[in-house]
């Protein structure tokens, strides 16, 4: 290792034990006790009580932000925080910790797509310690950009946020949590976040008759998966903490707890690998299969490098 | 998914009267003592649910859903309550969509025509409505605003209704166990509790789910006994041609009315008809399988038709 690599190294542990300090408590000594594996790994799984320390692991396993943000890069993110009841939104602390990575890799700008429910950022908000990083956020979401997407099958236009489309690094950061009607919600599924209700939504959700029925879903699947044509994520950071397993997305229902958080790069990966959390497989729900068609991505997850990782084990 | 701008916004002031919107089975802002309404109601109306609960709209819809409201309760220590109600087509609509939201999940309570609570939140349905509130947190004091708002739209309410005509048979005890039972009407519901192909296989129109734990009974109610005969031929032709499952062509008690297989994670599942009735049992051994079939069977022989 030659002496300007480990000073890299060096700061940037410096600076995300500095981040830590301020929230994952003792845990910051023990989030580099293992040090980054040499082979490329696509899927990275850390469980640990701290969302935080387990998001910024996620990450770093993954080769650490700059992998993915350079300098001066214009990032936007696009978690899923439109709900308030209990397992239905993404932690704040997952998408600050993936804040403070960005800005500690150079972002120029950091943009979220959604502002989430009253209160949400309130502990970033008032805490000075935490709100340097917060400030930092410019919240959009209201300028859309047409696209044609002429691979898909059903949905050939939409409208998708105008950062999706522009932006250097886009970073999908979903919650795994049960879906009444396409049986789960993840990474795929929260891509229609980036969309208006009107008319993109509302053709994903009614397929434009009106009228409810089965032919509804497969129709769904489809949109979906073409959707996700639009533009592969950069990164994907998956909230498996605490998750609906019922009633969702909305909610209240039964709720699992893994406390975990999966970093990634592929979508259909991602979401095949996440669906444990629900006790499904990737052929249990459409939306993958169609995906996969598509090219998207793998859901053969005995082709891909995936490291689980438990915190408390460390 | 994001937020979207109410259909309409309700004035609580405004609502004098409950005939023409939701507003009025709201409780007025503070009649919970120290709970006071953030804001107005928001109402949702037909197709527009998905705007409020995203894709959990489809399922309210395939039950039969008129509209929806919404309104947020807090006290001064930052407490909070999400007050919902939705107004479905009928009772058995409204009591479909309660079973399918309880899952047996919670304890009973007594409120309207059935209750279940949490720790943290509450659903009950009477007549055409199911109330769903949800806490923030379980603190002693948001339990209780809970309950006292749940009283106070409950007591609004005036109309009563009934639950499908099965529902008590479905959910007779077996062997000192009471199935949660849900009653669905249609294959985005059933697609919750077992996934039986990419296809609607049983056109399922209503029916209902027991689950006893290790094993889950489901029951597909017809017009006539041949439209049940023909959607039962239905499904084992299409359940044959699916290489997720495998078919057990000389299993015990194979017959017209009854065929056996297997899924690709090895559960067993039993199909049989009586009447108007298809029964599929899923789960445990294939023993257990024919045993809650036959149980079903049984009681849906003595309830007639």
């Amino acid at each position: 290792m030659d002496t300007a690599i480990k000073r890299r190294a060096f700061i940037k542990q410096t600076a995300a034990l500095g981040a830590l300090g301020m929230v994952g408590g003792g845990l910051a000594e023990r989030l580099f006790a293992e040090p980054a594996a040499g082979a490329p790994i696509d899927i990275a799984a850390v469980t640990g009580a701290d969302s935080y320390v387990a998001t910024t692991r996620a990450v770093e396993l993954l080769g650490g932000m700059k992998r993915f943000v350079t300098k001066g890069a214009r990032v936007v993110l696009l978690p899923n925080i439109g709900f308030r009841n209990p397992g239905s939104f993404v932690k704040a602390d997952i998408i600050m910790a993936a804040v403070r990575m960005c800005n500690e890799a150079g972002a120029s700008e950091i943009c979220c797509l959604l502002r989430g429910p009253s209160g949400f950022w309130k502990r970033y908000q008032e805490d000075k310690a935490l709100s340097a990083d917060f400030d930092t956020i410019r919240f959009s979401g209201d300028r859309y950009v047409t696209v044609q997407i002429p691979k898909a099958k059903i949905l050939k236009t939409a409208q998708v946020a105008r950062e999706v489309m522009e932006y250097d690094v886009f970073i999908n950061m979903p919650i795994m949590k049960n879906h009444d009607g396409t049986l789960y919600t993840g990474t795929m599924k929260n891509m229609m976040g980036a969309c208006p209700g009107e008319p993109t939504n509302r053709f994903i959700h009614t397929s434009g008759d009106g009228e409810p029925g089965y032919d509804e879903m497969p129709h769904m699947f489809q949109c979906i998966a073409d959707l996700n044509l639009v533009r592969k994520p950069t990164l994907c950071i998956t909230d498996c903490t605490e998750f609906l397993l019922t009633n969702g997305p909305f909610g209240p229902g039964k709720l699992g707890k893994a406390d975990t958080v999966v970093a990634g790069t592929d979508p259909v990966a991602q979401d095949s690998y996440c669906l444990r959390f629900l006790d499904l497989k990737w052929n249990d729900v459409g939306v993958l299969a169609n995906a996969a068609a598509h090219g998207i991505g793998q859901t053969d997850l005995q082709k891909l490098t995936i490291k689980e990782l438990s915190l408390e084990k460390i | 998914m994001r937020f979207f701008a109410p259909v309409v916004a309700l004035s609580i002031a405004a609502a004098t009267t409950i005939a023409g919107d939701l507003s009025g089975y709201f409780p007025r802002s503070g009649e919970t003592p120290g709970w006071t309404a953030v804001d107005p109601v928001m109402e949702y109306i037909g197709d527009d649910l998905f705007r409020m609960i995203d894709g959990g709209a489809e399922v309210y819809r395939e039950y039969g859903f008129v509209r929806a409201g919404s309104q947020e309760f807090v006290d001064d220590a930052g407490h909070s309550v999400m007050v919902e109600l939705y107004e479905m087509s009928d009772p058995g609509a409204a009591y479909g969509i309660f079973t399918f939201k309880t899952r047996g999940e919670g304890r009973d309570v007594q409120m309207g025509n059935g209750g279940r609570r949490t720790d943290y939140y509450i659903n009950f349905w009477k007549g055409r409505y199911l109330a769903t509130l949800t806490g923030t947190d379980t603190m002693s004091v948001t339990k209780a605003a809970l309950n006292n708002l749940a009283a106070a739209i409950e007591k609004r309410i005036t109309e009563s209704g009934e639950p499908p005509r099965l529902a008590g048979k479905i959910s007779s005890v077996v062997d000192g166990q009471r199935p949660a039972v849900t009653y669905i009407r249609g294959p985005i519901a059933l697609s919750n509790f077992y996934r039986f192909g990419a296809s609607d296989i049983f056109a399922c129109k209503e029916g209902y789910v027991a689950d006893y734990g290790k094993v889950t009974t489901f029951v597909f109610v017809d017009d006539s006994d041949a439209a049940c005969r023909s959607r039962f031929e239905t499904a084992r032709t299409t359940f044959a041609g699916d290489s997720t499952f495998a078919m057990d062509e000389k299993g015990p008690g194979t017959s017209d009315e009854r065929f056996l297989m297997s899924d690709r994670r090895g559960k067993s599942l039993v199909c049989a008809r009586t009447g108007i009735y298809m029964v599929v049992a899923v789960g445990g051994s294939e023993t257990a399988a024919q045993t809650a079939a036959d149980g079903m069977l049984a009681r849906l022989r003595q309830s007639g038709k």
